[in-house]
């Protein structure tokens, strides 16, 4: 059966009103919000990771640094979920990622609790290194006589 | 495995070598490890472990000392009190009026102000103050100043932002005992109020607004211009030889472990009576508070048992450092802690109104 060229013409309007319904995508500025939040989620984790490793090797002079990333971090977790608003998709996802941050903070706070105690105990070695230097030099002077 | 997981598991070879040592320490004064060729073994391997993690053992050092040239901040651990934030005037104007408003009382008879004294510390001199039941507040009341510089809130550290701790004053029986919809009520009905928070916010009090109005007025409560904070930043003549001495001996002897950062404390959680009983065995572990304006708030600790602060870094020593201070070490970290004093509108905190 011939087609008549109105008929083609209407056919293929359809075609791309069809295809451009299925093209936009009415919710890109909040996937854009989450994918930035998401971003800084895992820049924030990266980042926090080697805060954590500096202030074990004592290149940090404190822990303002590692506090204030923390906040960020918790931050871009809420932003996260705000993005997403309630009853979405990623809401379970989100709250898997909700679970790994709060234990990351609890070991970071444990991690800088224990820092601190740790660098206090270092002293020792000092103190006791230099008490063995003087119980040498009493040892040594005690067995000349 | 992240490196803070890491760090707190046993895995972690320092942690183990640290435990294996720590069990055969000696107290202090007793006859220990160090004549045995074990020991001696042990510190070596310790010591090189200690350098190759480029960490200064903290000795303690002469206390006659030149003064030290001008240090920089990039080489210390504690950091100057920045100036305060950029705030709206509105709010802080209206923040500040709702500090000393009984109002935010349930029953009209306390304001902020009324345990948090900014004439004078920005907190009280009693150990306990009374509730609103007339029965005592089980923890002392710490000071307002430089609170906004602390990264989390309140003793136990439980509250995560400004805005979450005024609520929680807000609502505490013990505190202000009240409800932010009663505050909300009786200051909606106050025209002047109403105008106020109108200029502030464009709309009248509502649950959101007052405690941000609070929270812009505290974060003001900042005190710059310590001496110490002075000679961080290069002025060599704002301290003395002994307060020098003093803070010398803060860093050797590991106070700084804990009191570090811009408020001196205020960003870590701790257990107290780590080798001595501290003081009121609860709450096990606190956010480390701010030992900013120290000199200016007795008494001290959680429960304000130490009345001064001789007492407190005395105790602090043998309690968190098992170091017995003598009166002259003692004298010199005092003398130092004396410089963290800062200026609230241009007068030094604790002055007397």
């Amino acid at each position: 059966m011939r087609m008549t060229p109105a008929v083609v013409v209407l056919f293929l309007l359809l075609l791309l009103t069809w295809l451009l319904m299925s093209g936009l995508n009415l919710n890109a500025a909040r996937f854009d919000r989450e994918l930035r939040a998401l971003d800084d989620f895992s820049q924030l984790e990266r980042g926090l990771n080697r805060e954590v490793l500096t202030a074990r090797a004592g290149l940090s002079l404190n822990y303002d640094a590692l506090a204030r990333m923390t906040d960020a971090y918790d931050d871009s977790l809420n932003r996260l979920r705000e993005a997403a608003g309630s009853g979405s998709e990623e809401g379970a996802a989100i709250e898997a990622l909700a679970t790994r941050a709060h234990r990351q903070q609890d070991l970071i706070e444990r991690f800088k609790s224990g820092n601190a105690l740790l660098r206090n105990s270092f002293a020792y070695f000092g103190i006791f290194s230099a008490r063995l230097g003087a119980s040498d030099t009493r040892y040594f002077a005690g067995r000349r006589a | 495995m992240s490196g803070a997981e890491y760090f707190c598991s046993d895995r972690s070879s320092l942690n183990m070598s640290f435990r294996r040592f720590w069990l055969q320490l000696p107290s202090p004064g007793e006859p220990g490890i160090a004549r045995t060729a074990r020991g001696r073994r042990g510190i070596v391997i310790c010591a090189l472990m200690l350098r190759s993690l480029q960490l200064s053992p903290a000795t303690s050092q002469s206390l006659v000392q030149p003064p030290e040239s001008n240090s920089t901040v990039a080489e210390e651990p504690i950091t100057p009190i920045p100036e305060p934030p950029a705030i709206d005037p509105l709010k802080i104007k209206l923040g500040e009026r709702l500090f000393g408003d009984p109002r935010l009382s349930h029953d009209n008879s306390r304001s902020c102000s009324s345990c948090h004294d900014l004439r004078t510390n920005g907190a009280s001199l009693k150990s306990q103050d009374v509730g609103l039941d007339g029965s005592g507040i089980p923890l002392n009341t710490p000071t307002i100043f430089n609170a906004a510089l602390n990264f989390r809130f309140g003793w136990e550290g439980k509250l995560r932002t400004l805005e979450s701790d005024a609520k929680a004053a807000l609502e505490n029986p013990q505190l202000m005992g009240t409800s932010i919809s009663e505050v909300v009520e009786k200051l909606a009905a106050d025209p002047s109020m109403r105008r106020e928070f109108a200029a502030a916010y464009g709309g009248g009090p509502d649950a959101s607004n007052i405690p941000n109005a609070l929270v812009s007025f505290e974060r003001t409560l900042v005190t710059p211009g310590s001496r110490f904070d002075r000679w961080l930043v290069g002025d060599a003549a704002a301290l003395s030889t002994e307060e020098l001495d003093g803070y010398r001996l803060f860093k050797s002897l590991g106070c700084v472990s804990c009191h570090q950062g811009v408020n001196i404390g205020g960003n870590l959680f701790e257990r107290h009576g780590i080798f001595h009983p501290l003081a009121s065995p609860k709450p096990e572990i606190l956010r480390v508070p701010s030992l900013r304006n120290v000199a200016t708030t007795p008494p001290y600790f959680h429960d304000g048992s130490a009345q001064t602060l001789d007492d407190a870094v005395r105790k602090m020593g043998l309690a968190q450092l098992n170091s017995t201070l003598t009166d002259q070490q003692v004298k010199a970290i005092v003398a130092y802690l004396q410089t963290l004093t800062g200026n609230y509108r241009g007068a030094p905190v604790g002055a007397s109104p």
